[in-house]
């Protein structure tokens, strides 16, 4: 949609909007960036390793979707286990809130995908195009042999890692063994294809082109972690105090004598920016935390004999001579709340049962009277068995003096993962020495093959008041 | 050392990408993770195959990855005609008469 042919929005609107400019990051080495490597190295490393370690005779991690079961090591979880999966979200975003609250936007700038796969993208662009003066230069360039090379060999390594990744994101949730040969003899399934395709399409354009813009644009944890933000929390800063007024100087000037701060405007923070901002305008909403800053600025202050942390991860109360305080209402909630429910989730991880069930009386009959004179109630089981086999159920009335089940002893085949539905009959003499009217019956169900594997459920048995 | 060899010009107007290109990220992005979501969630207590086994007997069995994939594919179409019809409506709301 176009907002300028609109008579609302001002018309010289275009003007606020200087063309997009590319950002060239330029390199930087020192802590962080050696953080952020080997960050990267860990991260892609899983998820490019993962789907090809074998568990048994499975793949370790493998989201079978067509079977519809999750494969995670030694567990197998079911549909019925959605619970755990909306449970891990919630940690996972938890999580989010407390790092952000105590150490701001670390996940930006060290585990997100987008900040991970630019890094590796600019790395590619590095060694074909080189550094950035070379970069700004080629670009300005008119077109060469030259030209035409290097970007040729950075958009092939581009397209192949890119394609590599789509393969692998597919090789989740398809036998990452079979996706490879059927790849190698070009006879993948159309889906398959697409989703290569789209997953390695989307890495090509957000690693390689559009990069900060996803955090400027596109990403809501970017517009709302400030909310998380308090003055202790730690964010990139620049000691104005201390680098104003900035300036250019020799080495070896008293900074003091001359007037001037720490700064020597040397704009190698500037330029060591991906997302393209002055971290000495203050902070602001487009920074990802990565510490490119830092680690340039580090290294201005090392050659000119001053100390380091000019710019440096820090507080705003430090800033203003305030101690920090790490331990405050707002880190302590998010710590508590996290804990237990990690706590519970891995509780419940272990307690999980290899087995369920659930009991539905039959909705359109209350009981019926029969001529024997007994009265019936029907019942619907839901046998779930989440075990990776078939298994044998054997279903018995636990605790029922008078109360007998038709057939007496039930015994239902449910396949591995399959929710199981069966109808069984209790029956109850009418006029026995139990007190008639409605009453509590308990149903259980026990694996023949193992006795340990059961489980029980109670139900409503209706009868007529005397 | 010489730090910069292609200085920074400081700009004097934003670096900004244009408005619709802007909303048009915005769009695909936010359906994208909803989308993602609702497929996540209807699939988990939704198994699409015995469905569309009963609404076309006749036809080819289609298997569970071609219906989740299309299903994702639809709530994608469904979730940025939304964000797109808002953010169409909000940038292009007149502004409120004196």
């Amino acid at each position: 949609m176009n907002t300028r042919a609109t008579p609302t929005t001002p018309v010289d609107e275009e003007s606020y909007y200087a063309a997009h400019q590319k950002v060239y990051p330029r390199e930087v080495s020192g802590t962080f960036s050696r953080l952020r490597v080997t960050a990267a190295w860990v991260l892609l490393g899983f998820f490019y390793l993962l789907p090809w370690i074998p568990w048994g005779n499975r793949q370790a991690i493998l989201f079978d979707l067509p079977a519809r079961k999750f494969h995670l090591l030694g567990l197998t979880l079911w549909p019925q286990d959605f619970i755990f999966l909306a449970w891990l979200l919630v940690i996972a975003a938890l999580s989010l809130f407390f790092f952000t609250a105590v150490a701001g936007r670390l996940w930006c700038g060290f585990a997100c995908p987008q900040t991970v796969w630019t890094e590796v993208f600019l790395w590619m662009e590095k060694i074909t195009e080189g550094d950035r003066a070379k970069r700004i230069k080629l670009d300005a360039a008119p077109w060469s042999i030259d030209k035409l090379r290097r970007k040729a060999s950075k958009h092939f390594l581009w397209v192949i890692f890119a394609l590599w990744t789509g393969f692998t994101f597919v090789g989740f949730f398809t036998p990452i063994m079979d996706l490879a040969s059927r790849t190698l003899t070009l006879s993948l399934g159309g889906w398959e294809t697409f989703w290569v395709l789209f997953y390695g399409f989307a890495t090509w354009g957000n690693a390689g082109f559009l990069r900060e813009q996803v955090c400027k644009y596109m990403c809501p944890y970017a517009r709302f972690q400030s909310a998380m933000f308090d003055k202790d929390t730690l964010i990139i800063t620049y000691d104005a105090n201390r680098g104003e007024p900035r300036g250019g100087r020799r080495k070896g000037t008293d900074p003091r004598a001359a007037g001037l701060g720490d700064c020597t405007d040397c704009t190698l923070c500037v330029q060591v920016c991906p997302t393209g901002i002055d971290i000495r305008k203050g902070l602001q909403y487009e920074c990802i935390a990565c510490a490119s800053c830092i680690d340039a600025c580090n290294g201005v202050m090392d050659r000119m004999g001053y100390p380091r942390g000019l710019v440096r991860y820090d507080t705003e109360h430090a800033l203003e001579g305030l101690r920090s305080k790490v331990l405050r209402p707002r880190v302590i909630i998010y710590g508590v709340l996290l804990a237990l429910l990690m706590t519970g989730f891995v509780a419940a991880l272990a307690m999980r049962k290899p087995v369920g069930l659930d009991v539905l009386h039959d909705r359109n009959t209350l009981y019926r009277s029969l001529d024997s004179g007994e009265i019936e109630n029907v019942y619907m089981l839901k046998i779930i068995n989440k075990a990776e086999r078939a298994r044998n159920f054997s279903v018995a009335l636990t605790e029922a003096d008078g109360y007998r089940l038709d057939p007496a002893q039930p015994v239902f085949a449910v396949g591995p993962g399959e929710v199981f539905n069966a109808a069984v009959r209790i029956r109850r003499n009418a006029w026995g020495e139990r007190a008639p009217g409605t009453a509590t019956v308990y149903l259980s169900i026990q694996a023949l093959d193992d006795p340990a594997v059961r489980a029980t459920a109670e139900a409503r048995f209706f009868a007529p008041a005397q | 050392m010489s730090p910069s060899i292609v200085p920074d010009e400081p700009k004097n107007v934003a670096n900004e990408l244009a408005p619709h290109k802007r909303l048009a990220l915005t769009v695909t992005w936010c359906s994208f993770l909803s989308a993602s979501l609702a497929t996540m969630i209807f699939f988990a207590f939704v198994d699409p195959a015995p469905i569309v086994a009963v609404l076309t007997p006749t036809a080819a069995l289609a298997g569970r990855t071609e219906l989740y994939s299309l299903g994702f594919l639809f709530f994608w179409l469904v979730c940025a005609l939304a964000s797109a019809l808002t953010a169409w409506l909000v940038s292009t709301q007149p502004p409120p008469r004196p």
